[in-house]
C-alpha cells in the first residue's frame, strides 16, 4: 500500500516537474477547472475548504469532486474518509461555482444525513461493559459506543481528548515538571444519559472503584502508584503520584468513568453484579436499548450528545455471529453493514462480493511463537536463534497471510515512535540455522532427519529436537501458517508438531505452570510502547506476564527507567536498547502484525479504522446513505 | 395389493445366508465399494507421490499432472490427503462401532434380561452415561487431552454404546416374554445358553443396523468434533477436518469441500446398503420361515 | 403408573449426583483457570487474577468446591458467572428457551417426516421406490450436519435470499411474532431434523418388516383386513416401540446436541453458550448447563420408558 502510494507520489511530482502544462491541461477544457493542490502538513480538508470558499463544512464538496475526478486521472488521490489526508497527496479542488452547485443538489452526495441503522457483527459477545472488568476487546468496543473515558486514542495511534478538553503535557501544563501531577481539565456541556451533569466527582470515583478490594477489577498496576486524586472544583481533576508512571495515559484512554449518581455506596459484591455493567447509563453517543443473549445488542442516538448534530446514526445493532462463514453470507446480503476483523485469507471473498468495501490497516498487535526459554531444549540462544532463521517470515507474510499483514520482528510496532529499526531481523537462512544448531551440539547422526543432542548443556545425548506448538483450534489459517513453519524446520532437522488445545488451556500452561514447549498467538499491544509485561523478569518483579520466563538484568533496568518518565527521547532511548538486546535472545518468535481487515457496505460512510483496536472509536460520525 | 410383503415368501428353500446377501444388489455393490475403500486406504503409499502432509506454496492451485485434484490452501496434494484421510476415517468408523457394539449388547442383554438390581444398577450406568450430551462432553475432555487418533476412538466409542444398549435392552425386555423363552426357562435351561442362543440372535438384525448406523455417525461425529476443532489434528487428514477446512472456500473452491463430503456420503451410505443386505440375509425369523 | 414414575424420579436423583461427579471432575482438570484467558491482555495483572481466584475460592481443595457447590444447588443458588458476573440461572433462563424452540421444531419434523417415510421403504421393499426412499434416508445420514447447513444458507439465503442467513429474529420487528420466529427456525429446525429422519425412518422400518413377519399379522390378513388398516392399525403401532424410546432419548440429548447447528445458523441456544463457557472456564454456567441437559435427558428417558409400557402391556411394569 505503502509503496505503492510512493510510487503514485513520485509520478506525480515528476508529472508536475517536468510537464506542467500537460498536468492543467489534463481536466477537459468545456468543464470548469478547479484547482489541483497537494497536502500540506497541518492541513485538514476543513480549513482548505474555508480558505478556498469561506465555508468550514464546504469539505463534502472536495471529497465528492475529488473522487469523481480521481477515477479517471490517476495522478489524484482517492479520499476515502475526510479526516484521513496525507502530507504530500495531490487532490482536486472544485471551483467556488462547483462547490455551491453541489449543496444545491436534491441530496448532495457525500454528506453526512442523519437517521438510519448500522449493523455490526462480530463472531464474539460482549461479557461487561467496562474494560477494567474485562479482557474482550469487544466488550470495550460496544461499551464504548455507550460510555466515554477522558481521553482515547485515534486512527493516528495519538491520544484526543473525549471528555477532558486536552490531553495532559508538559506544554500545556497539565503534566508538572516532575512528571508526578496530571491535571485533567473536564468538559462542562456533558450529561449522563439520565440528564445527571458529569463532574470530576465521577471520575475520581471511577478511580476509587478501580482500587476498591475485592472487586472483579483486573488490574490495579499504574492506578496504585497515585498518592491522590484530587478535585479542585467540578471539572479539573487532579492525580498526584508517588512514582512516575509513563504508560498512565494509556491506561487513562482504557477506562471509561464511572456515574457515581448509580453506583455509589455498594459493597464490592454489589458492585461486580451491577446491572450497569450490562446495561450501561452512560455519556456517549449512544444509549443502550437491549442486550438479547447471544444474538444482539442495540443501542440508539444519543438526542443530548454533547457534540452537537452527532451521531448521524440513529441506531447500531451488534450482532453475534459465531460461524466465520454465516457472517460472510450476512455481508453479502447485507444482513451485516460492517464486519469486523475478518481473517486475511477470506480478504478475497470480500473482494469479491459487489456491495462491500474491504478497508484493510496493519495493527500493531503481532503474531508469535512463544518459546519456553527455561525448557532445556531452548536454554541456549543459539537454539532460538536457528528456529528464527530456520522459517521464512516473508514468504508467510506475503503467502499466508495473503500480504495483507507485514513480517513482525519484535513487540513494539514500526508504527509507534518507540520502535528500533536496527534491532536483528530474523530473515530465513537454512545453512545459519544449521550451523547454530550444530555449534550447540544438535546433529543428526542416527540419519533419521532429525537432529539429536550430543553434548548439548542440560539435555541428555541421543534426545532428538522434538517438540511441540500449541494452538488454539477455529482459526485454519494458523494451522496453515504453523504447517508451512513446521516444515521448513524439518528440512534443517527440527522436528514440531501441532498440539490444539483451547486459550484456557494455552495460557494455562504457560502461565502459572510454566510447563510449554511452544505456543503460537498474538498478544494485546497498546500504543503505549511499553514492554514490560513481556520481559520484566518473573521473579523479581513478580511478573508472571512474562510467560516465556526472559530474564536479563540489563533490560529489567532499561524497562524499568523507561516507565518511570514521561520524557519521550529517555524512553525512547531506553526502550531502543532493550529491543536491540531482546532481538539478539530471541525470546519468541516473531512472525507479523496482525491486520485489521474489515468489510464495510458501500452504504455505509464515516468508518475510520484504528491500529489501537477500537473499531467503532468513530461510531458517532458513521452515518448511511 | 397381495404380495406386498413378497420377500417373506420369496426365501427360497434351503438358501444361505451368503445366497440371499448375493442377491440384494446394493449390498454386494457396497460391498464391493468398501472393499475398494478398503484396499485403496492400506495401499496409500502405492498411489501417490505425496506425503499428504507435505506442504508448498503452490495454494489452492487446480488439477494439473502433477496434482489430479489439485491442491488444499497449504498447497497439499489433494488427492493424497484424501486417500489418507480414509484411513484414519475408516479407522474411526470401524473402530467406534466395534467398541459400541461390543459394550453396547453386553450391558444392554445384561440388564435387559436380569431386570431387577442388575438392570437397576446398570440402567443407572447408562443413563448417567446418556445423560451428558456427548459433543460438548467430548469438547471439555479434549480441551486438555491432546486429541488424536486414539482419543477420538476411545472418546467416541466410549460414550455411544449406550444407545445400543438400550435398544438392545428394550428387545431383551420383549423378547424374555416370549413363549420359547418361558419355555427354554421351564426346562431348565442356563441363563447364559438362553441368552446366548435364543434371545441374541433374534437381536441380530437390530444389532446390525445399530453398527451400521454407528459406522456412519462416528465418522460424521468425528466430522462434527473437527468442526469445532476437537477432532483428529491437523496436519493429521481425516475427511472431517478436511471437510471443515475447505468449507471456509466454499464460494471460490467449492472442489475441495465436495471431495471429502462425498467419500463421507459415500462410505456411509455403502455401509448402510452391506448393512441392510445382512439384515435381510441374517434374519432368523425369515430362516424360520424357510425350513 | 404412578409408583413407577415416583420411582423412576426418585432414581434420576443418584443419576445427576453422579453426573455433578464426573463433570466437576473432568472440568477442573483441565489447565488453566476461568482467568486464563486473561493471559493474552498487557493490561492485566496477573497477581491481582490471583487474587480474584482466591476470593472465588478457586484455589480451594476440590472436595471443598464441590461440596460449595452442591450445597448452593441444593438450595437454588446457581452461583455468579464468572464471565458475565450475573446469576447463572438468569444467563442458562435466556438461552434455554430458543434451544426448546429449535429442537422441538425439529423433532415435529423428524416426526411428521420419517414415520411414513420408513413404513414406505418397508412396504414397498425390493422395488425401485423403496431403493429411491432409502436412498434419500442414508444421504441424510450420511451429510455432515455443518456442511449442509453451510450448503443450505450458501443456496437459500446468499444466493437465492429466501431465508435469513441466521439468528432468532429480524431486526425489525418489535417483540415476539411468531411468523418471524418461524421463518428464522426453518432451516436451522431442517438441519438438525435431517439426521433423525434418516436414523427414524430406519427403524420404523426395520420394526416394521419384523412386525409384519409376524404370525398375528398374517393371521389378520387371512381375516381379509385390508392391507392399509393391517399397516396402521397393526404394524405400526409395534413399530413405534423403538422410535418412542428414540425421540425420549433424542429430546434431551439435542438440548445441548444442537451447538453445531446453533454456531452455523448463530442461533443463541444452549449449545453455544456451553461452548463459550468453555472455552473462557465459566465453571458454574458449565456445571449448570451440564445439570440441566442431564435434567433433560433424564426426563425424555422417563418419558420414553413409561410410554413404552403403556404401547406395549407385555413388557412387566413392575
Amino acid at each position: 500500500m505503502s509503496k505503492r502510494l510512493f510510487s503514485a507520489l513520485v509520478l506525480t511530482a515528476l508529472v508536475f516537474t517536468l510537464f506542467p502544462a500537460t498536468g492543467l491541461a489534463a481536466p477537459p477544457a468545456q468543464e470548469p477547472a478547479g484547482t489541483i493542490y497537494t497536502i500540506q502538513k497541518d492541513d485538514w480538508l476543513s480549513k482548505i475548504a474555508e480558505k478556498e470558499y469561506g465555508n468550514v463544512t464546504a469539505y463534502p464538496a472536495i471529497v465528492y469532486y475529488n473522487n469523481a475526478k480521481a477515477e479517471t486521472d490517476d495522478t489524484l488521490t482517492h479520499i476515502f474518509h475526510p479526516d484521513r489526508i496525507e502530507v504530500g497527496w495531490s487532490i482536486y479542488l472544485p471551483t467556488p461555482e462547483e462547490a455551491s452547485a453541489f449543496f444545491e443538489m436534491e441530496t448532495p452526495v457525500g454528506v453526512p444525513k442523519s437517521g438510519g441503522r448500522v449493523v455490526v457483527a462480530h463472531t464474539q459477545e460482549p461479557d461487561r461493559f467496562w474494560p477494567p472488568l474485562t479482557g474482550l476487546t469487544v466488550s470495550y468496543e460496544v461499551g464504548g459506543l455507550m460510555n466515554l473515558p477522558l481521553i482515547e486514542v485515534n486512527d493516528r495511534n495519538e491520544y484526543q481528548p473525549v471528555l477532558a478538553t486536552e490531553v495532559p503535557t508538559t506544554r500545556n501544563g497539565g503534566l508538572s515538571e516532575d512528571s508526578l501531577t496530571w491535571t485533567f481539565r473536564l468538559r462542562d456541556d456533558v450529561t449522563w444519559h439520565d440528564g445527571q451533569p458529569f463532574t470530576a466527582a465521577d471520575v475520581k470515583f471511577t478511580y476509587e472503584m478501580i482500587m476498591m478490594e475485592g472487586t472483579d477489577v483486573l488490574s490495579k498496576v499504574g492506578w496504585d502508584s497515585i498518592e491522590a486524586c484530587e478535585t479542585p472544583d467540578d471539572y479539573t481533576v487532579v492525580f498526584k503520584f508517588t512514582e512516575v508512571d509513563a504508560p498512565f495515559l494509556m491506561r487513562v484512554s482504557n477506562t471509561p468513568i464511572l456515574p457515581e449518581h448509580i453506583l455509589a455506596g455498594l459493597t464490592a459484591e454489589e458492585f461486580n453484579a451491577h446491572e450497569w455493567f450490562r446495561k450501561p447509563v452512560g455519556t456517549g453517543p449512544f444509549v443502550f436499548k437491549e442486550w438479547v443473549s447471544g444474538d444482539h445488542i442495540t443501542v440508539v442516538k444519543n438526542p443530548n450528545y454533547f457534540i452537537q448534530g452527532l451521531p448521524y446514526l440513529d441506531e447500531i445493532v451488534w450482532r453475534v455471529v459465531p460461524d466465520a462463514n454465516t457472517l460472510l453470507n450476512m455481508t453479502e446480503t447485507g444482513e451485516v453493514d460492517v464486519q469486523l476483523r475478518i481473517q486475511n485469507d477470506l480478504a478475497e471473498l470480500v473482494d469479491s462480493m459487489d456491495n462491500v468495501e474491504r478497508v484493510t490497516t496493519q495493527s500493531i498487535i503481532p503474531w508469535l511463537i512463544w518459546i519456553n526459554n527455561n525448557h532445556p531444549l531452548f536454554k541456549d540462544a543459539r537454539t532460538r536463534q536457528a528456529l528464527a532463521y530456520g522459517f521464512d517470515k516473508e514468504i508467510i507474510a506475503d503467502k499466508v497471510f495473503r500480504g495483507l499483514s507485514e513480517a513482525a520482528d519484535g513487540a513494539i510496532s514500526p508504527q509507534l515512535w518507540a520502535y528500533n529499526p536496527n534491532i536483528v531481523q530474523y530473515r530465513y537462512d537454512p545453512e545459519k540455522a544449521k550451523a547454530l544448531l550444530e555449534e550447540v551440539g544438535w546433529r543428526d547422526e542416527d540419519g533419521d532427519g532429525i537432529r539429536e543432542a550430543h553434548g548439548v548443556d542440560g539435555v541428555a545425548d541421543g534426545t532428538p529436537l522434538k517438540f511441540e506448538t500449541a494452538n488454539i483450534p477455529g482459526e485454519q489459517i494458523r494451522v496453515q501458517l504453523l504447517s508451512l513453519v513446521h516444515a521448513q524446520w524439518k528440512e534443517i532437522g527440527i522436528q514440531a508438531e501441532i498440539n490444539l488445545v483451547d486459550v484456557g488451556t494455552m495460557f494455562g500452561r504457560m502461565h502459572p505452570n510454566n510447563d510449554f514447549e511452544t505456543s503460537y498467538s498474538y498478544i494485546g499491544r497498546y500504543v503505549d510502547p511499553n514492554i514490560g509485561d513481556l520481559y520484566l523478569d518473573r521473579d523479581r518483579f513478580n511478573n508472571r506476564n512474562n510467560y516465556v520466563g526472559y530474564s536479563n538484568p540489563r533490560v529489567d533496568e532499561l524497562v524499568v527507567a523507561s516507565q518511570q518518565t514521561a520524557d519521550r527521547e529517555k524512553r525512547r532511548e531506553y526502550l531502543w536498547e532493550a529491543q536491540q538486546i531482546i532481538s539478539e535472545a530471541v525470546p519468541q518468535l516473531f512472525i507479523a502484525w496482525r491486520a485489521n481487515n474489515t468489510a464495510v457496505n458501500k452504504r455505509v460512510h464515516g468508518y475510520l479504522p484504528t491500529p489501537a483496536y477500537n473499531e467503532m472509536w468513530n461510531a458517532a460520525e458513521w452515518w448511511v446513505e | 395389493m397381495q404380495g406386498m410383503v413378497q420377500p417373506i415368501t420369496q426365501v427360497r428353500q434351503g438358501e444361505s445366508a451368503w445366497q440371499r446377501f448375493r442377491r440384494n444388489k446394493l449390498a454386494v455393490i457396497g460391498l464391493i465399494v468398501l472393499v475398494l475403500m478398503l484396499s485403496a486406504a492400506i495401499g496409500a503409499s502405492f498411489l501417490t507421490d505425496y506425503a499428504p502432509d507435505e506442504v508448498s506454496y503452490d495454494f489452492l492451485a487446480p488439477p494439473s499432472k502433477q496434482h489430479p485434484l489439485g491442491t488444499d490452501d497449504v498447497g497439499r496434494d489433494e488427492l493424497s490427503r484424501l486417500i489418507y484421510a480414509s484411513r484414519i476415517s475408516l479407522t474411526v468408523g470401524i473402530c467406534v462401532s466395534t467398541i459400541t457394539v461390543i459394550i453396547g449388547v453386553l450391558v444392554g442383554s445384561l440388564a435387559g434380561f436380569y431386570s431387577g438390581r442388575t438392570d437397576a444398577w446398570l440402567s443407572g450406568g447408562i443413563n448417567v452415561l446418556l445423560s451428558i450430551p456427548l459433543i460438548p462432553l467430548a469438547m471439555v475432555l479434549g480441551a486438555f487431552l491432546k486429541t488424536n487418533l486414539l482419543f477420538v476412538v476411545l472418546i467416541l466409542g466410549f460414550l455411544s454404546w449406550t444407545g445400543v444398549a438400550r435398544i438392545i435392552r428394550a428387545e431383551f425386555l420383549s423378547l424374555k416374554e416370549r413363549e420359547f423363552i418361558t419355555a427354554a426357562r421351564l426346562i431348565g435351561m442356563h441363563d447364559m445358553r438362553i441368552i446366548i442362543r435364543h434371545i441374541l440372535p433374534n437381536t441380530f438384525p437390530s444389532i446390525i443396523v445399530a453398527a451400521t448406523l454407528q459406522v456412519a455417525a462416528a465418522i460424521l461425529a468425528e466430522s462434527a468434533l473437527s468442526y469445532l476443532g476437537f477432532g483428529i489434528q491437523p496436519p493429521t487428514a481425516s475427511w472431517g477436518n478436511m471437510l471443515q477446512n475447505a468449507q471456509r472456500f466454499f464460494r471460490v473452491y467449492p472442489m475441495l469441500a465436495i471431495y471429502p463430503g462425498v467419500l463421507i456420503s459415500l462410505t456411509v451410505i455403502n455401509i448402510n446398503f452391506v448393512g441392510d443386505g445382512l439384515r435381510d440375509a441374517l434374519d432368523p425369523r425369515l430362516k424360520h420361515t424357510s425350513t | 403408573m404412578t409408583k413407577l414414575l415416583a420411582r423412576r424420579l426418585l432414581q434420576a436423583i443418584p443419576t445427576l449426583w453422579a453426573v455433578s461427579m464426573i463433570m466437576f471432575g473432568i472440568i477442573h482438570l483441565a489447565p488453566g483457570g476461568p482467568l486464563a484467558i486473561y493471559a493474552s491482555d498487557p493490561n492485566v495483572d496477573q497477581n491481582e487474577l490471583e487474587r480474584i481466584e482466591r476470593r472465588l475460592g478457586l484455589n480451594d481443595p476440590l472436595p471443598v468446591q464441590y461440596a460449595k457447590w452442591l450445597k448452593g444447588m441444593l438450595i437454588g443458588d446457581w452461583g455468579i458467572s464468572y464471565k458475565f458476573g450475573r446469576k447463572v440461572s438468569d444467563v442458562l433462563g435466556e438461552r434455554i428457551w430458543p434451544s426448546v424452540q429449535l429442537v422441538g421444531a425439529s423433532l415435529i419434523i423428524a416426526l411428521v417426516l420419517s414415520v411414513p417415510f420408513g413404513i414406505f421403504s418397508a412396504v414397498y421393499r425390493n422395488r425401485f421406490l423403496q431403493y429411491l426412499a432409502n436412498a434419500v434416508a442414508m444421504l441424510g445420514v450420511s451429510i455432515p450436519t455443518f456442511w449442509l447447513g453451510m450448503v443450505i444458507l450458501l443456496y437459500f439465503s446468499a444466493k437465492i435470499r429466501i431465508i435469513p442467513s441466521g439468528g432468532m429474529a429480524s431486526l425489525d420487528v418489535e417483540g415476539f411474532s411468531l411468523w418471524d420466529r418461524l421463518y428464522h427456525l426453518i432451516a436451522p429446525a431442517c438441519v438438525l431434523a435431517t439426521l433423525n429422519i434418516a436414523a427414524w425412518s430406519r427403524y420404523v422400518r426395520s420394526s416394521m418388516l419384523e412386525v409384519i413377519g409376524e404370525d398375528y399379522i398374517r393371521t389378520a390378513r387371512s381375516k381379509g383386513l385390508t392391507e392399509a388398516r393391517l399397516i396402521y392399525r397393526h404394524a405400526l403401532k409395534n413399530a413405534l416401540l423403538p422410535l418412542i424410546t428414540l425421540i425420549g432419548l433424542q429430546g434431551g440429548q439435542l438440548i445441548g446436541g444442537a451447538m453445531i447447528t446453533e454456531v452455523v445458523f448463530a442461533w443463541p441456544g444452549m449449545g453455544r453458550l456451553l461452548a463459550e463457557s468453555l472455552s473462557g472456564r465459566d465453571y458454574p454456567v458449565l456445571m449448570a448447563s451440564f445439570m440441566l441437559m442431564s435434567a433433560l435427558v433424564i426426563l425424555g428417558n422417563i418419558a420414553a420408558d413409561i410410554s413404552y409400557g403403556i404401547i406395549d402391556p407385555r413388557i412387566r411394569l413392575s
